[in-house]
């Protein structure tokens, strides 16, 4: 198992190789920042990360603090550690010098964005699938996992499962009650600080948005894409928040062919590069 | 060999579920993934990640994974996976044994 020491943390990471013979040092790592709660690093593994190790990319996959197979501590779910998390990682797995090329899913994307911001040196690329950004969504996902947690207090639910042998449910519940109800993250959430246009716009590493067209979440990436200088934004037709699940051949030439744009990328200052919006027709 | 790919695969599930998760009486060819040992997606990633330095990147899981989702894959049986990798030993012992650069060296 590969577990890994890192910002006081063990991380359940994977390493996938790049193709026999094309990883170099001037090329990104792809790292991937799976979604909050009932999400880890598996969701990537087929759709996208196998694919990119083998178009020549080392990829990183890791779970997030409380996520997963990482260590579940009681708190530190706020934004700026988890880019602290990230960081500490790359740096405890020798890679702290290396480009990367951050893929976020939901939550993930929000955070690849913040980690973007804080480390411009060191993001070439970004690729957010579904990224929950603006308008309401800290009240809106505030709410929602309020209600989770309360279904799940001292909920019988879990143990039942168990005994009924329903091993992965079990352990679903298991971990969603114990991130909502025994760790600071609903409150971490809840005290998120909005991204502001002049944060947008200082994003100077070149981002592609993929969003569900009926999601709540497009008009949000719409403004990001607006006010960033090297932004794309794909609508994919048909589909809502779950692009990740539900589109993984569209998404994965997308998610290939953007990476593989970036690799020579650098990053700049806001530059007067006008914004891109387009429709992805599968 | 079969049986020894068997055997590693069954210790290798042990170490990341624990004995006491494992659903099925006993692990053979015929037990799946996901209806007999009701394995998670981020396990089957562990295991491909012990398989992967046990058996080295000869036996390139990644290609073999790369055709399928993660459904597919949870609805595999462990006999499908024990021959993937015994299709592939095979091969590289022939390759061996034919006289490659390497077969002085034993």
């Amino acid at each position: 198992m590969a577990v890994v020491p890192a910002n006081s943390l063990r991380f359940h990471v994977q390493r996938l190789p790049a193709a026999a013979g094309a990883d170099a040092p001037d090329r990104p790592v792809v790292v991937f920042l799976h979604g909050l709660v009932v999400d880890n690093l598996s969701s990537f593994y087929c759709p996208l990360a196998v694919p990119v190790a083998r178009s020549g990319h080392e990829v990183v996959l890791y779970d997030l603090r409380g996520h997963g197979r990482t260590e579940r501590p009681a708190t530190g779910y706020d934004s700026r550690t988890a880019v602290r998390d990230l960081f500490a990682l790359l740096g405890a797995l020798g890679l702290g010098h290396r480009r990367v090329h951050l893929v976020g899913n939901s939550y993930g994307g929000t955070l690849a964005l913040h980690a973007a911001l804080a480390r411009p040196g060191l993001v070439s690329g970004l690729t957010l699938l579904e990224p929950p950004l603006g308008g309401a969504w800290v009240e809106n996902m505030v709410d929602t996992l309020s209600a989770a947690a309360l279904s799940l207090e001292d909920s019988p639910v879990p143990a039942e499962l168990r005994t009924l042998r329903l091993r992965k449910a079990a352990n679903l519940t298991a971990i969603a009650d114990a991130l909502l109800n025994r760790t600071s993250l609903i409150d971490d959430v809840a005290a998120s600080r909005p991204f502001t246009p002049a944060d947008y716009a200082r994003l100077g590493c070149p981002a592609l948005i993929v969003c569900g067209e009926h999601s709540e979440l497009v008009p949000g990436a719409r403004e990001l894409a607006r006010h960033a200088p090297r932004c794309e934004l794909r609508i994919l037709p048909d589909l809502g928040h779950d692009v990740l699940k539900e589109s993984s051949g569209v998404l994965r030439e997308a998610v290939l062919a953007h990476v593989a744009a970036t690799v020579t990328a650098t990053p700049t200052a806001a530059a007067a590069v006008r914004p891109r919006v387009g429709a992805l027709v599968p | 060999m079969a049986t020894d790919i068997l055997a590693e695969i069954t210790g290798m599930l042990v170490e990341i579920v624990g004995d006491e998760y494992l659903l099925a009486e006993e692990v053979t060819m015929k037990t799946t993934f996901n209806e007999d040992l009701a394995l998670e997606s981020v396990e089957f990633v562990a295991l491909a990640e012990l398989l992967h330095h046990r058996y080295g990147a000869d036996v390139d899981l990644m290609g073999f994974l790369a055709e399928k989702d993660m459904d597919a894959i949870l609805a595999m049986s462990v006999g499908e996976l024990v021959s993937h990798i015994g299709r592939i030993t095979r091969t590289s012992l022939a390759r061996v044994s034919a006289g490659g650069p390497s077969a002085s060296a034993g």
